[in-house]
């Protein structure tokens, strides 16, 4: 019985290895699978064109949701929040904070099915900005703000367990690879630039791009576009080895959460009193969110930017001030001018961004019918033996609309009246979004010149998503763990 | 102090629990491939009996088409509809159900995995020491990827925006722009929208052989009687064609195209109507079902490109002597392209394309007329795809070119052939009518003026075919017939009073249309390819040595102008507003006042 079950037992490591690589290339064919299965639920069909008793149904609108059900959301989130808190900060234990997350990906994922949720939510605030006739409910300000708030005070506990886009991905996880800390900095950019075109577009009432491009919502809705279900399937996959790649390479929430983090009161903390360097939560952390220590330096010495030539021990300490001076002034001048020339840029682009609106499409497809550089067609269909591309949809949908925008009898002139106003809206738009893309590749520059002078392992407040595996694996905090339960079971004994 | 956390893996009960872990992992990445593998089967299933691809359901429809009252075939439909609705219902439940069994199975599989690659002792990993120049080389290579990325974000989007270009109207010019476009032809057919071009819109250009209809006849009564192509008199531009051709050239509004062609090389041309500037040049390339054989063509008069363009105003589509076919847009994008296989022609194919509603309309005449290879094939204007085809018609190879008629009861095509003209309705295909009159090598293609179809060909006789009748109308419907001055190239003109026909000796003969009496004769003393065209009163022939003929339309001949081109021609001239566009064998000339 026993040498039964060393054998396999002395040749488990190649083998369970060899099943493991199996099991995961199963796991990715199912993910796929189960999307496309998902794809095809999608499907419509016209009516049945020979038969003579069929009736059609009359279209019903579905009625709202119960006002007392969108509370039970906020105070949802609210109980989320606090509990995620107290999970994070007090328990420290990634056990209770999985368990949370599940929770949230199960109401506000599968249950809530995505919607409503803080990422969106930018958009309608946004959009409640600029056009007072759209009227924001007070379910969404409370998605928007009270993440917002809560990372203000105790960092970025609503990515930790609460958000279900940051659920799903973190238990996707199976074999985090750790990215390149380059390939992290430049990638952690591009949040903010979509962050940017979400305001752009949401403020200029064109659309709301982070709906339109959820990758998770088909999941919890189990269906969506072929394109929804591509991206969401891309990002899952991919989120197989790394982890969380949503939250961190393009989530626009998350950029603003990074943001605020900064400035948080409390955050994550490991054991910075007797920190022993083994880099074990550097290990267990698969976001990347480790920061290691810098050079070490006297204390209350300031760090030197790098790039200024300056090297620790060969320069006094004026002329190193006065060199890390004229580099911040020079990084500064850089700055300034990216957000000029890419403003520039930005309003340049104005044009083309400005076809996601759908007052401008339109006027764009009546000139250029009128100018015989579209198809014109009043009551031509498109044969239905024929599967159209996105390009080609879009396409059809805007000789639709200007067939339909015809009938009307609205004149011409006051449509290409109100694309041009909308047109200027972008323009502004525009040199707002390229300054503001400016701004944060000046930023990121500049931090990157910047040494760190921590002395210690610790979380990046920005980027740590409070996930707490590296409590489980770190040493100290281990102890520190031990010491409290004895000190529970012996009260002589201090916690 | 480590050993507090990797002390607990020395007992054998966790790699016990893993070895569990892996097998329920094996388990359900099976059970998930099962239903996978289900779903394979059912979407597999599922494409082959799709409602809204299905080819036997398309077939059915086109059939109730050609015989709209048919029950049978309505019963058909009905019953295949809910059939493969049916299906599709069971396609769609039996993939939810499937999906939620995924789910779970993906989700213990998922749970198993993670067990099984747990690790609770992490990998101690070397001390870091920090190097100031480690450090440095780090923050220079983040930099670097950080301008590379940001740079590659912007640069996409500035190349998207140089892409883009608007049409909108400025401010300055819209009201200008509105007035115009209620004044000028050109500019209202620009303007208005309509379901396909309408009838009013193809009035306004030249969209095929012979302009509208295939009459040779413009509504623009402004064009020159005269021009000196050496002294330049009366030629607004003149511009290089790459490859010959005797296509002609076709105009729709500020736009004409022309094709070419080589034996290995075929090519769609676009020229700026006002200035002659050469907008686009796009090979025809590529073209699925491309014989690797050259089609056999008369090399001399540049066969390759022999048949004629035609547009809708959406499309440019063009046919090659090799059975290739293909639609740019105005821009001079590849819409589609398909190969009909190679032709089998002794000359080669040069019957011109014409267009129906949404519809491209391609006569493939080939063969000996009993090997039933010769049809006339509907295409779907925007995909290229087959809409229908005729039965095997019963001619051999011929080089006439269709024309669509409008009458009372319906719309037809007319299509030349040894010895039948036959008449299809034009919305289905289906037959309607056919008179043998025809004989030998038919190339003239026929014509429509006063309510008659008139077909000739020399050697046998012109016809006044009626086309109101059904089956063969031989014997029944044919108003009259001549035998005489008979054309064996050229198509026929009329003014809806009498009849015009150019031998290729340049033999001018007029017939009265109602009567089918000769009026009268005349030799010109030219060789002629080139059909004779109508505008307003005056006849217009350009001869194979590029000498324009005016004439005035009536019941006795008289000539107004002669003028020389300088080049030789072969192909048909095309009218606009004030201008006639016409093809040398090397240029393209357009002719005006300036």
């Amino acid at each position: 019985m026993s040498v039964s079950r060393v054998l396999p037992l002395q040749a488990g490591p190649r083998a369970a290895g060899l099943v493991q690589r199996l099991s995961l290339g199963i796991l990715l064919f199912v993910m796929t699978a189960l999307l496309s299965g998902s794809a095809f639920a999608v499907e419509r069909f016209p009516p049945p064109d020979f038969d003579p008793g069929y009736k059609m149904p009359v279209p019903t609108m579905p009625a709202p949701r119960a006002i007392y059900l969108e509370y039970l959301d906020v105070a949802v989130l609210l109980a989320a929040l606090s509990l995620s808190v107290y999970l994070v900060l007090r328990k420290r234990s990634r056990s209770w904070i999985l368990g949370l997350m599940l929770f949230s990906l199960a109401y506000f994922g599968f249950w809530r099915k995505g919607c409503v949720c803080a990422i969106g939510s930018i958009q309608d605030v946004m959009l409640a900005l600029f056009d007072n006739g759209y009227a924001v409910p007070l379910t969404v300000v409370a998605f928007f703000l009270l993440p917002l708030v809560f990372t203000l005070f105790f960092g970025r506990t609503f990515c930790a367990a609460v958000c279900p886009i940051g659920a799903i991905q973190d238990v996707m996880l199976v074999r985090p690879i750790k990215v390149r800390p380059w390939l992290e900095h430049a990638l952690g950019i591009v949040p903010f630039f979509y962050l940017g075109a979400a305001v752009l577009f949401a403020a200029t009432g064109s659309g709301f791009i982070i709906c339109q491009y959820d990758p998770f919502v088909s999941f919890f809705r189990r269906s969506g576009s072929v394109n929804m279900l591509a991206i969401g399937a891309g990002f899952l996959l991919v989120g197989l080895i790394v982890g969380r790649p949503y939250c961190r390479f393009l989530c626009p929430y998350g950029a603003l959460l990074r943001v605020v983090s900064r400035f948080s009161k409390w955050n994550v903390t490991l054991t910075p009193e007797d920190c022993i360097k083994c880099q074990l939560c550097d290990v267990a952390c698969p976001f990347g969110a480790i920061r290691e220590p810098g050079p070490a330096l006297p204390e209350g010495k300031p760090a030197a930017p790098s790039g200024t030539g300056i090297e620790e021990g060969n320069a006094g300490p004026s002329i190193k001030k006065q060199a890390s001076a004229k580099a911040m002034i020079g990084w500064g001048v850089l700055t300034v001018l990216l957000m000029v020339s890419c403003g520039w840029l930005g309003a340049r682009s104005s044009g083309f961004l400005s076809y996601e609106n759908r007052t401008v499409a339109l006027a764009e497809r009546v000139a250029a019918e009128a100018a015989g550089k579209a198809f014109v067609s009043a009551d031509t269909v498109v044969p239905s033996t024929v599967r159209l591309s996105a390009s080609e949809q879009r396409e059809e949908n805007l000789r639709l609309a200007s067939q339909a925008f015809r009938q009307t009898g609205q004149p011409v002139d006051e449509l290409y009246a109100a694309a041009r106003v909308a047109r200027n809206r972008f323009k502004v738009g525009g040199w707002l979004l390229g300054a503001f893309v400016g701004l944060v590749i000046g930023i990121k520059l500049i931090s990157l010149s910047i040494l760190p002078d921590r002395t210690i392992y610790e979380p990046d407040r920005a980027n740590c998503v409070a996930c707490g595996r590296c409590y489980t694996h770190c040493p100290r905090e281990q102890v520190r763990v031990k010491r409290m339960q004895r000190g529970k079971t012996n009260p002589a004994i201090p916690a | 102090m480590t050993n507090v956390i990797h002390s607990s893996t020395s007992s054998s009960t966790p790699i016990l629990w893993r070895q569990s872990a892996v097998r329920i992992a094996m388990a359900a990445g099976g059970f998930c491939l099962a239903v996978c593998l289900l779903l394979a089967i059912d979407y597999f299933r599922s494409l082959r009996l799709d409602p809204l691809h299905s080819p036997e359901l398309a077939q059915l429809k086109v059939a109730l088409g050609r015989n709209p009252g048919n029950e049978q075939i309505k019963q058909q439909i009905r019953l295949l509809d809910l059939e493969l609705r049916q299906a599709h219902a069971e396609h769609e439940a039996l993939g939810a159900k499937a999906g939620w069994l995924l789910l779970g199975g993906a989700g213990v599989l998922l749970l198993a995995i993670k067990y099984a690659m747990y690790r609770k002792k992490l990998p101690r990993p070397e001390k870091k020491k920090y190097s100031p120049g480690a450090a440095r080389r780090a923050v220079v290579l983040a930099r670097s990827a950080v301008v590379v990325v940001a740079g590659a974000v912007i640069a996409s989007v500035c190349m998207l925006s140089l892409r883009s270009e608007s049409n909108l109207p400025s401010p300055a010019t819209k009201t200008s722009a509105v007035a115009k476009s209620t004044n000028s032809p050109a500019a209202q057919a620009a303007a208005p929208i309509t379901p396909y071009p309408t009838p009013e819109e193809i009035q306004r250009n030249w969209p095929r052989f012979r302009g509208p209809g295939g009459l040779g006849i413009s509504i623009y009564t402004n064009v020159p009687v005269s021009w000196n192509a050496k002294t330049g008199e009366g030629v607004l531009w003149k511009s290089p064609v790459p490859m010959v051709g005797p296509s002609s050239p076709i105009v729709w509004q500020d736009r004409v195209f022309l094709t070419g062609a080589s034996k290995t090389k075929r090519e769609v041309y676009c020229y700026d109507a006002n200035t002659g500037k050469l907008l686009w040049q796009k090979p025809v390339e590529n073209v699925p079902n491309t014989s690797p054989d050259p089609p056999t063509v008369m090399e001399d008069s540049g066969g390759y490109a022999a048949s004629t363009p035609a547009t809708d105003g959406r499309r440019v589509y063009a046919i090659y002597a090799n059975g290739n076919v293909a639609a740019f847009d105005f821009q001079g994008n590849l819409a589609w392209s398909v190969g009909l296989g190679l032709p089998d022609n002794n000359y080669g194919h040069t019957s011109s394309l014409t267009t129906y509603q949404d519809r491209l309309l391609v006569l493939f005449d080939q063969g000996t007329g009993k090997d039933g290879k010769s049809r006339l094939i509907a295409l779907d204007s925007k995909t290229g795809k087959l809409a229908w085809q005729t039965e095997p018609r019963p001619v051999p190879n011929s080089w006439a070119t269709p024309i669509v008629i409008h009458t009372p009861q319906n719309d037809q095509i007319i299509t030349c052939g040894n010895p039948w003209a036959i008449a299809y309705n034009a919305a289905s295909g289906t037959e309607l009518w056919r008179a043998k009159v025809l004989y030998g090598e038919v190339v003239p293609s026929p014509i429509f003026a006063a309510g008659l179809v008139f077909t000739a060909i020399d050697g046998e006789k012109v016809s006044a075919i009626r086309p109101d009748g059904t089956g063969d109308v031989s014997k029944s419907h044919i108003a009259w017939s001549a035998d005489e001055g008979l054309p064996d190239i050229c198509s026929p003109l009329s003014d809806n009073q009498r009849i015009y026909m150019l031998g290729t000796y340049g033999l001018l003969s007029c017939y009265d249309i109602q009567t089918g009496k000769e009026l009268w004769e005349k030799e010109l003393e030219l060789g002629f390819h080139s059909s004779p065209s109508l505008a307003g009163d005056r006849i217009y022939l350009f001869s194979d040595k590029g000498v324009g003929v005016v004439l005035q339309a009536g019941a006795e001949f008289k000539e107004l102008a002669r003028s020389d081109l300088g080049e030789d021609m072969l192909a048909s001239p095309a009218f606009a507003d004030g201008r006639i566009y016409v093809r040398g064998k090397e240029h393209l000339f357009c002719l005006g006042k300036k």
